[in-house]
């Protein structure tokens, strides 16, 4: 039980994907532009994420060494497939707000990263688990990055006018080179706070 | 060798099962996801043209054939007759524009007087925050109401007049291609449509 809490408190903190692994920055650079981007592509990728862990940890004593990574490559590119087969289909509402981040998921290298890094050395419960903190990790860390940014760059969060008339919106921070800044400063802020934990602990930072 | 096959055989059943899934999937959704497709169609020609109740698809190499038709009409895709107990009010024309990302989809209602009657955005791949406010029912109303007489231009000093459609702020390209589609359906509802 400890180890599982651990697993999971891994994917948020010390190893979180967006600002410790530092992977996935191609969608985190690309869809953090509102707030509400942010937790949808989050939860898309929480979704896929799980799921793939635990195929690819199921298979994974199937899967030899040799050619593991197309076959988590088409196991991955599968299941996304059908994931947003299924979403169209069944949940036209959801499609419309989650449809244009699913295809953007097999792109996310964090996916085959946990597959690669965790689920085919581990067991199918430790790799939902792991699936699930990498995937909160990522969701918090894109959608404080694309608060900070639609703050800044529109006025605006989550679609709601903030400031009033009284503040022009900075629409660098929306453009690509405010998606750059955002995100560096927010990693220094981040592992600051965390290195500033780690000594008041007594650890090595 | 032999391992060579093995790994093969092994990458090969992966791969099967991959596309059995995947060809299950599809065609158990493919019904549902025509459905609902048909659905949000038939939903964008409603929104530009609300009081219609019938909507008769009329055929493009009507037009293609005639002598009117030059090039820049080719983004019009598809042509309605609105109608309301058996009498044509409107007309309602499925039309593309290039935008910054890709191709935008429109469907544009123009009255039998002339006018714009609404735009709705069907699809388009504009940045989140910038030219995807194209979408937003404040951009897309300027255009209700206004005749298709002259051509739309784009101004970036509001209050926009008759003619022109204030500029999205800093998605200049995505504003220019929706009016310039916006332009060619009212072009195409004048030489084509509107007293015919």
């Amino acid at each position: 039980m400890k180890q599982i809490r651990k697993t999971f408190a891994n994917g948020i903190l010390s190893e979180n994907p967006t600002f410790r692994l530092v992977l996935g920055t191609c969608p985190t650079l690309a869809v953090t532009t509102e707030a509400f981007n942010g937790i949808g592509m989050g939860l898309a990728v929480i979704f896929v994420l799980v799921f793939s862990n635990l195929v690819i940890s199921l298979i994974r004593n199937f899967t030899p060494e040799k050619i593991r990574i197309p076959v988590f490559i088409v196991v991955i590119a599968a299941f996304v497939t059908i994931v947003q087969l299924t979403i169209k289909a069944y949940f036209p509402d959801l499609d419309k707000s989650l449809g244009i981040f699913i295809p953007l998921i097999v792109v996310n290298c964090i996916i085959l990263g946990r597959a690669e890094a965790f689920a085919s050395k581990n067991g199918p419960l430790a790799s939902v688990v792991d699936g699930l903190g990498m995937g909160i990790g990522f969701t918090l860390a894109i959608t404080m990055i694309a608060m900070v940014r639609e703050l800044l760059g529109n006025g605006t969060l989550f679609g709601l006018a903030v400031f009033g008339d009284l503040y022009v919106p900075m629409l660098i921070f929306i453009l690509a080179p405010g998606g750059f800044l955002t995100y560096g400063l927010m990693m220094a802020l981040f592992n600051w706070a965390t290195s500033r934990g780690g000594r008041r602990e007594g650890g090595s930072a | 060798m032999r391992d060579m096959l093995k790994l093969g055989l092994k990458l090969f059943l992966v791969c099967v099962i991959a596309a059995a899934a995947l060809g299950a999937t599809y065609s158990v959704t493919k019904g549902p996801i025509a459905r609902h497709m048909e659905e949000a169609d038939e939903a964008a020609k409603r929104a530009v043209c609300s009081d219609a109740t019938d909507f008769a698809e009329r055929r493009m190499d009507e037009f293609t054939a005639s002598e009117a038709w030059n090039e820049s009409y080719e983004n019009i895709k598809q042509v309605f007759d609105a109608k309301k107990d058996g009498k044509t009010v409107a007309y309602v024309i499925k039309v593309e524009g290039r935008g910054y990302n890709g191709a935008i989809a429109m469907t544009v209602g123009v009255d039998i007087n002339g006018s714009f009657t609404c735009m709705t955005i069907d699809s388009m791949n504009e940045t989140a925050g910038l030219g995807a406010k194209a979408s937003n029912e404040e951009f897309r109303n300027q255009f209700a109401g206004k005749s298709t007489e002259t051509a739309l231009t784009v101004t970036k000093n509001p209050p926009p007049n008759d003619t022109e459609i204030a500029a999205l702020s800093g998605a200049t390209i995505t504003t220019n291609a929706v009016t310039d589609a916006v332009n060619a359906a009212g072009a195409f509802a004048q030489a084509f449509l509107i007293n015919e």
